[in-house]
């Protein structure tokens, strides 16, 4: 069956059933600080132009687009780091696109990012199990503390006497780990995940994964993945939704899009995975 | 003939008698090639790009082994020396990309500055230089980009600056951490074949730590697999993937390599039998050198 054509992103009848986040006409600018005139304001970048899409409930949805094309931004929107400009982002139905103060702290501990740079997401100066128990404190969650500490240690793999190092003690993919304890501590209900995995060696991206599919299994988490990685949201994903540019080009459920893309851009990513394989002309193929 | 990075019997301990985090490196580099160190998250493949780039952690210490770049012995030489010869043969490229970069400063300098300073280009062909190399990586907008601050660029067009930067100067030897990490395919495929472009025109060698076994294939001629700070195996690339010399460890990796065309093959965890083997080798290197050490 042909489906529609990319430029139209399904939604209406398309949409999945009981969506956990419904966002309408998302928008976000922020100001272009380097290219302020001398006087008046400065010109605005448009970054995220329009989006319409929803992550159903108990689902992970992938999110995927080239460098630049504004997954991080949306997912500091979803989680309300950011203010949309414009748009609504309904969680559980409620709109908390323009949510500030009060009602916003106590949305905190249900919307939780996991950063793409660990190093600078995390404070150089505080050993690791503060720096996870320091959210659980902020929410309230202080009955077990260190029994949640040291169960979110060991369910993003991570050694217990990790809780006694700083950042700058562990490697790379360690330090990855310390930011899915810490959300994970919290036991939220939603988490956007910002490139987890793609530091990660192949058998710990392995455990991730199957920690990440437990946790949307036994606590019905609900999950964003941003991931520039089209194996493992194929993998991982029930939906997902393609970037290009700040608008999204093609959404849908994974195994539909990725067995037969609509999008040339969604193909041109398939093409340009390297298979682990000698071939002497892969590098020559344009794309 | 010597290669131009040599690294023998390298062992790096935790100080005050803690254990060892790289067990007697010994790997080379030849001018042209781009060798590939590859192995789990805590093996010690950013401690090895760190003891060459001279930015081993305090709390590690050399107990023994060499590096000689260019025939040079590293480890012998006075700080200031070493850091002049490293500073004029070597680039290197992060892991980090946001704790690489000065979050004060506009990428434009952050780019330049090596070459000013390091190479004693003018300012004005510095930043001619830094504008090629944004868009030799696919930057679109090179001048807004030159301007910016780390902060206002996404985790790739970071990644990308650190790969013109360290590209800029065309140095002698690259070590390259996770370079392409944070880029999608797309792009990721345009910095490999940049990457084997200037090794065709420059004979750059370089050292390239990854953990995709695809990447590897693709841009590696050979190959180094690290565990728990030993090498395991080196060996060409092309004997690697075609099973004609390899190992246990080695095909566990490429094994677990998530494959887009097979995707219920793909993620498989590395065999139990695999690690406990790996996990022994290294208790009894252990012994031995205990052992060593107590007479
Ligand atoms: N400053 C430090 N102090 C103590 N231990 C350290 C320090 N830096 C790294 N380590 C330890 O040294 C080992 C090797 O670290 P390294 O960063 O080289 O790993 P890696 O192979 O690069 O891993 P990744 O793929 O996760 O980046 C790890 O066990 C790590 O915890
Ligand atoms: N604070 C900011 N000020 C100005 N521009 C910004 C800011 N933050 C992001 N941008 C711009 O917004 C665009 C989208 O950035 P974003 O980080 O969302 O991309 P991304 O899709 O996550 O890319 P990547 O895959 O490289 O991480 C980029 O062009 C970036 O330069
Ligand atoms: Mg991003
Ligand atoms: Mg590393």
């Amino acid at each position: 069956m042909p489906r529609s054509p990319p430029t139209m992103p399904r939604g209406g009848p398309d949409m999945p059933p009981d969506p956990l986040i419904e966002v309408r006409g998302l928008r976000l600018s922020l100001p272009d600080l380097n290219a302020k005139p001398l006087f008046g304001a400065p010109p605005r970048i448009e970054i995220l132009k329009g989006l319409d899409f929803a992550i159903p409930r108990g689902t992970i949805t992938g999110i995927v687009g080239e460098s630049g094309s504004g997954k991080s931004t949306l997912g500091r929107c979803l989680v309300r780091l950011y203010r949309p400009t414009a748009g609504e982002i309904l969680f559980d139905g409620q709109d908390i696109a323009g949510l500030e103060g009060l009602g916003l702290a106590r949305l905190r501990r249900d919307l939780q990012m996991i950063f793409q740079d660990p190093m600078s997401s995390l404070n150089p100066r505080h050993r690791i199990g503060r720096i996870i128990r320091g959210p659980l404190q902020v929410n309230g969650l202080t009955d077990d503390l260190e029994t949640r500490v040291s169960d979110a240690l060991r369910h993003a793999q991570l050694p217990t006497t990790a809780a006694a190092r700083y950042p700058h003690q562990l490697s790379g993919g360690q330090r990855q780990r310390v930011g899915i304890a810490r959300a994970i501590a919290l036991a939220p209900r939603f988490i956007v995940a910002d490139e987890i995995v793609s530091g990660l060696d192949v058998s710990t991206q392995a455990q991730i994964i199957t920690l990440l599919e437990r946790l949307v299994a036994e606590m019905g988490l609900t999950m964003a993945f941003i991931s520039h990685d089209l194996s493992v949201i194929r993998r991982l994903c029930s939906h997902v939704i393609v970037l290009q540019g700040g608008e999204i080009v093609e959404q849908g459920e994974t195994a539909a899009i990725f067995e037969v893309p609509a999008h040339p851009y969604t193909r041109t990513l398939r093409d340009a995975i390297p298979l682990p394989e000698i071939d002497e002309t892969w590098l020559a193929v344009s794309g | 003939m010597s290669a131009f990075l040599e690294i023998e019997g390298l062992t790096v301990r935790l100080a005050r008698g803690g254990p060892r985090l790289l067990r007697d490196v010994s790997l080379s580099v030849e001018r042209q090639e781009v060798h590939g160190l590859v192995g789990e998250s805590g093996a010690g493949k950013s401690m090895i790009g760190k003891a060459i780039a001279g930015l081993l952690p305090r709390a590690v210490e050399v107990t023994a082994g060499a590096i000689r770049l260019d025939g040079a012995d590293l480890l012998a030489m006075r700080p200031a020396a070493r850091r002049r010869l490293i500073g004029a043969k070597t680039a290197i490229i992060p892991q980090d990309p946001l704790t690489a970069l000065n979050p004060c400063r506009r990428i434009g300098g952050q780019i330049t500055d090596r070459l000013i300073r390091t190479l004693g280009w003018d300012a004005g062909r510095a930043t001619t230089r830094a504008r090629e190399m944004l868009d030799e990586v696919h930057i679109r907008e090179p001048e807004r980009v030159l301007r910016a601050y780390p902060h206002e660029l996404s985790g790739g067009m970071r990644q990308r600056v650190l790969i013109a930067a360290a590209f800029a100067a065309e140095p002698e030897l690259i070590i390259a951490d996770e370079p392409t990490t944070a880029l999608d395919v797309t792009v990721q495929k345009q910095i490999l074949r940049l990457i084997a472009e200037m090794q065709d025109r420059h004979h750059t060698a370089m050292l390239f730590v990854t953990h995709d076994m695809g990447v590897v294939a693709k841009i590696c001629q050979n190959v180094s697999v690290l565990y728990a700070g030993k090498v395991m195996h080196t060996g060409s690339a092309r004997a690697l993937f075609s099973g004609a010399a390899t190992h246990p460890y080695a095909e566990a990796l490429i094994a677990a390599t998530p494959r887009f065309d097979r995707p219920e093959e793909s993620l498989l965890p590395v065999p139990a039998e695999v690690t406990e083997a790996l996990d022994a080798e290294i208790a009894a290197d252990d012994a031995a050198w205990g052992a060593g050490h107590a007479a």
